[in-house]
């Protein structure tokens, strides 16, 4: 009896607690944008255990780029189409990353920056700890890639799904093969090399992460979004923010990743000049209208709240939904559940707290 | 000595007079104290309700309102010689008979211009606040995004991590693609598993691939998947045919076939 009564209790409280939450969300100013605070972040995930095998492989390989020459080519598929490309790539430690279409088609070759780690907003232990999180790895056997041995480490989700199967070279430590799957459990990319050798033995014009505008600390950060910016810190399926800078137009560029891959969120505040546009057409994301421009990767804009925001990311269509419902379109009702509803609420509740702990401290 | 403006003040500060009109009215206004400060006010009311700031009022302007003696409230006085105009500027004769000028006075006799003011000075705060809150801004930017700047921003930031470098994901660096392949269903087919597990396949008529992972201990996946391309190292390769169970990856521990969904 006892029992009973400790869990109705239990319940009471609990059942107060909602209320209060959702009373505070329904009184809350509507329309503003919600502020991003700790209180509103995804929750953090479960940690799930990783054996130390396979964390030391991925350790090496996110170091192994900054000092490995090598070159190779590589069969890739992407996210969003399933159209597949055939890659030639040569890359020399401190240069850069030089790819051109395999098949000998006559094009510009494309040259990436240097590889520098994830940006200085990424957690500590940058791409293992954005890997890790919230995913198990496990050293699960031997394959070959490209007729060189190497080890298959499988990332799964607490749930048991399969994340990503990626294959490290043993003779290099380096990323040789991956598999990427999304939470459907379609695969949502792939690519391998066909051949591969090192050292690069060929020249490698510098990268051009020049070109990119300093990067911008989490102070500066902080002060656009007491102007009003959203800079969203996460963006759902445990995409952290690594990067922002300044981009064209007076934007923000916000880069995202999961350690599996990476998109950039672009935000501007105005009203979207949807005429200004060429070569987008109208989609249906989730019940959201939002303007896509198809391609390599595709581009996403949309309107939200004062703010218009470009997706530019090679992620299918379930992930690009996900990412426009935490910043919903004007004119659509978000619906991300219950829990998400009451969470700005809880928000409120959390700020209220603070701020009466606050004034009795002072 | 001309006749008061009433209520083409408002006309005369919205500039609806005709020039000939508004050059008698201003040049009343320079002689006429209390024109003159209906004047400022329908001006100052209209620069508040444009949400802007107030026009700056000359001080000489200023101290010769202010400095008109306070009188008690009474009826017009007629034969009182109005002030002589500012600036010394002779006023162009009207035809109206003249009146007295109004004294100055907090409280008005019509009080018309005051009332306006005061709700066009509510009317601005309320707007001032409106304005100060987020969603509401009086000027909103217009955007065009730059879509091809913002992809060479997305690549070389995307370059900087060895784990998800755009490297492995060629789609994003602009390498022309062959679209996804439907395909028949005898081309080739490459090892696309662990080596811990048996990689079952099913391809069925509707060219969707059907996958199931498993390992002597457990199920480590499977997932239904539409063909979109056969690729990796052949060492595998073989015939697919439909509607058949293909063991194709290299197993360890030990094999064991794998039931495919369907």
């Amino acid at each position: 009896v006892r029992t009973r009564a400790a869990l109705a209790g239990a319940l009471a409280l609990l059942g107060g607690g909602v209320l209060a939450a959702g009373l505070a969300h329904a009184t809350a100013p509507s329309g503003a944008p919600q502020p991003w605070t700790a209180a509103t972040l995804p929750s953090a995930p479960r940690t799930v255990p990783s054996d130390e095998e396979a964390l030391a492989i991925v350790r090496r390989a996110a170091t192994a780029a900054s000092t490995t020459s090598y070159q190779g080519t590589a069969s890739v598929v992407a996210a969003d189409s399933g159209a597949v490309s055939r890659v030639w790539i040569a890359h020399v430690p401190g240069r850069g990353t030089l790819l051109r279409p395999a098949d000998g088609t006559p094009t510009t070759p494309t040259t990436l920056g240097p590889d520098a780690g994830p940006g200085g907003l990424a957690p500590d232990g940058g791409d293992v700890a954005l890997l890790s999180q919230g995913r198990s790895l496990r050293l699960v056997g031997r394959d070959d890639v490209a007729g060189r041995p190497a080890d298959v480490v499988l990332a799964s989700l607490p749930s048991g799904a399969v994340a990503a199967r990626l294959w490290f070279d043993r003779g290099t430590g380096l990323l040789v093969r991956r598999e990427v799957y999304d939470l459907a459990g379609q695969r949502a990319g792939s690519a391998t090399f066909l051949t591969f050798a090192t050292p690069a033995g060929v020249d490698v014009p510098q990268g051009g992460a020049a070109a990119l505008r300093p990067a911008v600390g989490p102070e500066a950060l902080e002060r656009l979004r007491t102007e009003g910016w959203r800079c969203p810190p996460a963006l759902p399926a445990g995409m952290l923010l690594v990067q922002a800078r300044e981009a064209a137009g007076g934007a923000v560029a916000l880069e995202y990743s999961d350690g599996l891959s990476s998109v950039s969120l672009f935000e501007q505040r105005g009203e979207l000049d949807q005429e200004a546009l060429t070569g987008f057409d109208r989609r249906d994301v989730g019940g959201a209208l939002v303007l896509r421009r198809a391609g390599t990767p595709a581009v996403w804009v949309w309107q939200s709240q004062g703010s218009v925001f470009t997706l530019v990311a090679d992620v299918g269509a379930p992930a690009v939904a996900r990412v426009v419902a935490a910043l919903p379109p004007d004119g659509t009702q978000a619906d991300d559940g219950l829990v998400e509803r009451m969470s700005p609420g809880l928000g409120d509740l959390a700020r209220g707290v603070g701020d009466a702990l606050a004034r009795s401290g002072s | 000595v001309s006749r008061c403006l009433g209520a083409r003040a408002a006309a005369l500060a919205d500039g609806m007079l005709g020039p000939a009109e508004a050059e008698r009215a201003l040049a009343h206004v320079a002689a006429c104290p209390r024109c003159r400060a209906d004047l400022l006010a329908q001006r100052e009311m209209r620069a508040l309700l444009r949400g802007l700031s107030a026009p700056q009022v000359p001080g000489d302007v200023v101290a010769s309102v202010s400095g008109i003696p306070v009188r008690p409230l009474a009826a017009p006085t007629p034969g009182l010689v109005p002030p002589p105009p500012l600036g010394g500027a002779a006023p162009l004769p009207l035809e109206s008979s003249p009146h007295a000028p109004r004294p100055f006075s907090l409280v008005p006799r019509r009080p018309g211009p005051v009332v306006a003011s005061v709700a066009a000075v509510t009317v601005s705060a309320g707007l001032s606040l409106l304005a100060a809150s987020p969603q509401a801004a009086v000027s909103v930017p217009r955007v065009a995004p730059d879509a091809a700047s913002f992809v060479a921003d997305h690549r070389a930031a995307a370059s900087a991590s060895a784990l998800t470098s755009p490297a492995l994901r060629s789609a994003e660096i602009g390498v022309p693609a062959t679209p996804g392949v439907g395909g028949p269903a005898s081309r080739s087919f490459a090892s696309a598993a662990s080596a811990a597990s048996v990689l079952a396949v099913v391809l069925d008529p509707g060219s969707r691939l059907a996958t199931s992972w498993t390992s002597p201990s457990r199920t480590l996946g499977a997932r239904v998947a539409p063909v979109t391309s056969f690729q990796g190292p052949s060492a595998h390769a073989g015939p697919v045919v439909a509607g058949s169970v293909s063991l194709v990856s290299p197993v360890m521990g030990g094999a064991e076939s794998a039931a495919a969904p369907r």
